[in-house]
């Protein structure tokens, strides 16, 4: 069983290794280059999340966060289900549409999260 | 105090959202038909009464199920656990047909209306330029702020219920008949204004704040439709006393009439056709994007084609999706074109919306039984007694609009649904044995 401490570093590692490979990857570059937003990735069984600064496509930063105020779009779920949707271990639309995973957000933005997902793992 | 203020609006907001894709033109039709079944003032009036008192209680089941499940997935969640996936797809999807077949009647009622306002053209020709551009507005990915749609909501109300007034304090322009009361011809009405409150549940599919779904949703719903009903009973009311039946019968624009029989110089109907306008355009942005949304995900999840999961590049709308629906709705306008008929669909929607209410229901009291109280954090008063006499008005409700029709509709409606069931089933059969209902 892993503590708090663990799936913490687990998911922010997981989240860098999802930013390196949005921002390299060229199908994404091109269907996401004029998106810019935030995205609140928060773990329910955790006390804190993450926030992704986007800006024009690319992930610029992940920054730690305590609140669950942050970020125009909000990803909301188990730690263990978010690092594995985050790996493409899991599809977004069947846990969205399971009502395992909560998103929150304008319709444009919580499309283009899932079309993002699909590029990077479908 | 800004914090209060701001809850306040929200609030507002929800509420705004929640009665604006009901307030919907062909509510009017409703009324007509409603209006024709009821046959007297007492009548209509205690079936709007009676159908605003039931939808409450449909509004309180779907406030303590978006609280469990704070999710903007909406019926189709809600139905799963109780009815199984395969049931809770195919009602989502039957679900979309009918938001389409309604939409068809509304696109009657704006063509109409807008051959009114402009005198040319011919009213078939404004609905599909209408929902042409309608659709490609939604393609384009342009949304209404929330504050903008607020606005409007309120403007449509404040002029309905105005218009209503004045109507009801100025002298009778029509032979009213009072009563007497008739029991089978007011729950007969009643079962058609079920129409009147469509598409309220739109507020759980939004994708607001998580708290929104906990708190103020719940609380937002069934004020909503409260509200709805005291609007709903002054127009019916005023369209009853002052518009005479034989002119109702043929008419697609019976709002329109009423401003007409009030104030004959057209003054006050180009004022009740631009709010007309403004309504439809609001039900459509509202039931359109919803509607898009939910083939969309069926798409992107292989259980449509999955073409209708493409989404265009510049502004990130799934627009197959949306020509589709302009396909179906289009065919539904045709349909009501041709045979003149707009009953129909009117019955049919506001059966299945009623076997839906029933569903939903349902599985609100399944939920009650399985669930720990502090799994529920909104928990409806009586619910182990209000949901089971829910879902048994709202089947009776459902199965009296389906007789009401003609054999050969309801048998067209039965037989939609299980070809929708059987596909559903056979579409997730193939999926789990080619594996590719599993992300690669």
């Amino acid at each position: 069983m892993m503590g708090s401490r663990e799936k913490t570093r687990t998911l922010r590692e997981t989240l860098e290794a999802f930013s390196r490979d949005t921002n390299s990857n060229e199908k994404v570059q091109k269907l996401i280059r004029k998106w810019s937003t935030t995205v609140l990735i928060w773990p329910e069984d955790l006390d804190s999340g993450f926030l992704l600064k986007v800006e024009n496509g690319k992930i610029h930063q992940i920054i730690e966060s305590t609140t669950r105020e942050d970020g125009k779009v909000k990803v909301i779920g188990k730690s263990d289900v978010i690092t594995n949707m985050f790996k493409g271990k899991e599809n977004l639309a069947h846990l969205y549409m399971d009502g395992v995973v909560q998103t929150y957000g304008s319709e444009k933005d919580q499309i283009v999260l899932d079309a993002v997902a699909r590029l990077l793992w479908n | 105090m800004e914090l209060r203020l701001k809850r306040a609006l929200k609030f507002n907001r929800l509420l705004a959202v929640t009665m604006g894709t009901p307030l919907a033109s062909s509510a009017f039709l409703s009324m007509i038909l409603m209006v024709g079944v009821a046959g007297n003032m007492v009548n209509l009036v205690l079936s709007v009464i009676i159908g605003t008192a039931i939808t409450v209680l449909a509004a309180l089941t779907y406030g303590e199920l978006v609280s469990i499940y704070p999710s903007a997935a909406g019926n189709r969640i809600f139905l799963k656990k109780p009815l199984g996936d395969t049931i809770a797809i195919a009602m989502s999807l039957m679900w979309v047909f009918v938001i389409l077949a309604a939409a068809g009647v509304e696109s009657y009622v704006l063509g109409n209306v807008l051959y009114y306002l402009t005198g040319f053209m011919n009213p078939f020709l404004w609905s599909v330029l209408a929902l042409v551009i309608i659709v490609l507005v939604n393609i384009m990915g342009v949304e209404l702020s929330g504050n903008f749609q607020t606005i409007v909501t309120y403007s449509v109300v404040i002029v309905l219920v105005l218009v209503s007034i004045f109507a009801l304090i100025t002298p009778a322009k029509n032979a009213v008949s009072m009563g007497p009361f008739d029991p089978v011809a007011t729950l007969t009405a009643t079962a058609i204004g079920v129409y009147l409150f469509l598409g309220f549940g739109r507020v759980t599919t939004l994708g607001e704040e998580a708290v929104d779904y906990e708190r103020s949703i719940p609380r937002a719903l069934p004020l909503a439709v409260f509200l709805l009903g005291i609007v709903f009973v002054l127009v019916s009311m005023a369209i009853f006393r002052d518009v005479p039946y034989a002119s109702l019968q043929n008419t697609a624009i019976p709002q329109i009439l009423l401003g007409q029989y009030l104030i004959p110089n057209r003054s006050l109907a180009i004022l009740i056709a631009i709010v007309s306008v403004v309504m439809s355009f609001s039900a459509f942005n509202a039931g359109i994007l919803g509607t898009s949304r939910l083939v969309y995900a069926l798409g992107r999840e292989g259980l449509l084609p999955r073409f209708f999961g493409v989404i265009e590049r510049r502004h990130f709308t799934p627009y197959l999706a949306l020509v589709f629906l302009l396909i179906v709705v289009l065919t539904f306008l045709a349909l009501v074109y041709e045979t003149g008929n707009y009953a129909v669909p009117l019955y049919v929607a506001a059966g299945f919306d009623s076997f839906m209410y029933a569903a939903v229901a349902y599985s609100a009291f399944w939920h009650l039984r399985k669930l720990k109280a502090e799994e529920i954090p909104f928990r409806v008063f009586a619910g182990k007694f209000l949901f089971p006499l829910t879902t048994v008005i709202f089947f009776s409700l459902g199965i009296l609009l389906l007789l009401s029709v003609s054999v050969v509709v309801t048998l067209v409606t039965v037989i939609s649904m299980f070809l929708i069931l059987f596909y559903i089933m056979g579409r997730r059969m193939y999926l789990s044995r080619s594996g590719s209902d599993r992300p690669s």
